[in-house]
């Protein structure tokens, strides 16, 4: 059964009673909330993931709500994870991004039997790409257009590379657009699903997109990296793809790993075999349609 | 009105106790031991049968557990680099002697600082050799500073400017104001060097584990409360084997006038931890100690609260109550009360430098 086979009202009591078990890539998560506005992002952004029972093991628990004192003065949404509370109370409106964010965090700490790689990773016929990318690189937006025609979303933000396989695990979510790329996404693909922007985040305004079903059905389809490539948008900047080195690739990759020290030697050995495996590329870019010819054009072969 | 015992502490005790647990006993076990730093620990328990899923979050903390080990030698090989300069001798104290010492349970605990002791009379060229290469003081304001250098037996937390890593320098192991009156010299005399790194010791065994228990029984903050309880019991499982060890912690314990902290230690380990501690030595540790059968029911009361995990599941209507009268206790210990209260008014009124 998926989230969307309950109705509205159902996911808002889950909510607010004993939380809502649902699957997002290999977790099972158990959230609650009472915070208006989270069950009807909820229902709309995770409509295609799959719940879970009650009875299931959760990985996750996870609490988004307000201080009392706070329910009607400056309303607040408050991120907490067993007890701790690793941000500080963001504006309510601000709440499903908040979980957002939060959950990242909670996978990057946490899943350590994978290599986590700051990225956007997608793939069209069995191959798959990562594009690792610090902000206002334009990885969202690369990774929205090329969902938008036809890619598989695995992931707007991190690249989980099996310790023991090397093989991606798909953790798709919505992708998070910011600013500007909020209007250009939404005349690219014009069938996209996208939330109200929040304005003044602290990444600007903030809007989410619907991942497609087919993407989320595949959570469980797992495919090895074939290239890595680094994103750079830039205005007025022609379509450019240039390798780099595989010693060079390992470095930024590295650089971009949010769990790279924690893993130590089995860190280094499981990039190692990621380098083995990919050839490594710069990117420069402004428009997408060249950009998604040039990754359709690098996979059809 | 008693409390339940958490899944945390019966998993810490027993394998026996986990074999009919179901999914959600396991989600809700792993949920404590994260709260209370614990769940490398917990991942070192020899279960027989644990759901896949819950033993891949125990894996996790183990790779957790072994970053943090090897930061805490790095860290640790760096400190002996500085201080050997003036040629400096330190006791490693917690965490990092348990790892450096060897002991099995130091391998699995997870923590963000490193704690030193060195002669009082070194302190200020250890914290000049410090600031010179890399550490800062991180309590600004000229109050704070001055707490720390008259009232307390360590210098201000220092932090490394590049690796943000916490570095406690103490003189002594309890505050010089607290009602323990104790000789740091008479720990010094019996501290043992580590292997490998010159000048660098770590304290003997019955004195890390006295000072494990004065350390919990007479600080406000039990955040780690159940964690460090469990180091108390992991440190006597692995020291009672030794010949006379009941007879010898029992006389150290008067000589360094910390019978009462030991007592409660455990007292406690037993209750939560089932550590076997034999009755007789017990009863003579509570008689030493003074406490009588009113003392001791308001003290169960309270740390049967306090020691627990502060997870939604692990407290009752009173918990944050014993929290309260525990902390201040723990001032009340720290300093006397011409000290202590114009200490805590000016603390509440200016809670953002919160000491």
């Amino acid at each position: 059964m998926k989230l969307s086979d309950l109705t509205l009202l159902d996911v808002k009591k889950r909510l607010s009673n004993e939380g809502i078990f649902f699957n997002i890539g290999f977790s099972t998560v158990c959230l609650k909330s009472t915070l208006p506005n989270v069950a009807e992002n909820l229902h709309a952004f995770y409509a295609f993931n799959e719940l879970a029972e009650n009875s299931d093991f959760v990985d996750f628990t996870i609490t988004l709500d307000c201080h009392w004192l706070r329910r009607w003065y400056k309303s607040q949404a408050n991120f907490s994870f067993d007890g701790h509370y690793p941000f500080k109370p963001l504006p309510q409106d601000q709440a499903f991004a908040m979980f957002e964010w939060s959950f990242n965090w909670v996978i990057a700490h946490h899943s350590h039997q994978y290599l986590v790689i700051h990225s956007a990773v997608l793939e069209k016929n069995g191959k798959a790409l990562i594009f690792p990318g610090t902000p206002g690189s334009g990885k969202s937006t690369l990774c929205a257009a090329l969902t938008g025609r036809g890619w598989r979303l695995l992931s707007d933000e991190m690249a989980l590379v099996s310790r023991a396989t090397g093989l991606l695990q798909p953790i798709p979510r919505p992708i998070s657009l910011k600013n500007e790329s909020i209007s250009i996404i939404n005349e690219y693909v014009p069938e996209f699903i996208i939330g109200e922007p929040v304005h003044d985040t602290a990444k600007g305004s903030v809007a989410h997109v619907r991942v497609p079903e087919s993407s989320v059905q595949a959570t469980n389809d797992l495919v090895y990296p074939s290239a890595v490539i680094f994103p750079k948008y830039k205005k007025g900047a022609d379509t450019q793809l240039t390798e780099i080195t595989k010693g060079v690739g390992f470095m930024k990759t590295a650089e971009n790993s949010f769990n790279y020290n924690v893993l130590g030697e089995q860190g280094f050995e499981t990039l190692g075999e990621l380098a083995d495996r990919c050839n490594f590329y710069e990117f420069e870019y402004q428009s997408l349609d060249e950009a998604v010819a040039l990754f359709d054009e690098m996979v059809s072969s | 009105m008693a409390i339940k015992r958490p899944l945390l502490t019966q998993a810490l005790a027993s394998t026996d106790n986990v074999v009919q647990w179901s999914n959600q006993q396991w989600s809700l076990l792993i949920r404590q031991a994260r709260r209370a730093n614990l769940l490398s620990r917990v991942a070192c328990q020899p279960f027989e049968k644990v759901p896949e899923k819950a033993q891949q979050h125990f894996i996790n903390a183990k790779t957790v557990a072994d970053a943090n080990a090897r930061a805490v030698r790095l860290e640790v090989a760096d400190i002996q680099r500085v201080l050997s300069e003036e040629k400096i001798p330190f006791v490693l104290l917690k965490g990092a002697a348990y790892l450096v010492a060897g002991f099995d349970f130091g391998q699995s605990r997870v923590y963000s600082d490193v704690d030193i002791l060195v002669e009082k009379s070194k302190l200020n060229l250890a914290e000049k050799l410090f600031i010179q290469n890399g550490w800062m003081t991180t309590k600004l304001n000229a109050y704070d500073q001055k707490y720390y250098r008259e009232w307390m037996h360590e210098l201000p937390p220092l932090r490394h400017m590049k690796r943000h890593s916490s570095l406690d320098v103490h003189h002594t192991i309890v505050p010089p104001t607290s009602v323990y009156e104790l000789e740091i010299d008479k720990l010094w005399e019996r501290c043992v060097p580590v292997e490998g790194l010159a000048d660098v010791f770590v304290l003997s065994k019955n004195d890390m584990l006295l000072h494990s228990a004065v350390h919990l029984f007479s600080d406000g903050d039990f955040e780690n409360g159940i964690r460090d309880l469990s180091d108390i019991a992991c440190m006597v499982g692995e020291f009672s084997s030794a010949e006379n060890f009941w007879v010898d912690l029992e006389q150290r314990a008067v000589e360094l006038g910390l019978i009462e902290p030991m007592f409660y230690a455990l007292r406690y380990a037993q209750y939560f931890l089932e550590l076997d501690v034999p009755k007789d030595v017990l009863d003579r540790f509570q008689k030493r100690a003074g406490c009588g059968r009113i003392k001791l029911s308001v003290m169960d009361w309270l740390f049967k609260r306090g020691l627990l995990p502060n997870h939604e599941s692990c407290t009752d209507v009173f918990s944050s109550t014993a929290m309260l009268i525990l902390f201040v206790r723990s001032h009340y210990l720290r300093m006397p009360i011409t000290l202590l209260m114009p200490h805590l008014i000016r603390k509440s009124l200016h809670k953002e430098d919160a000491a």
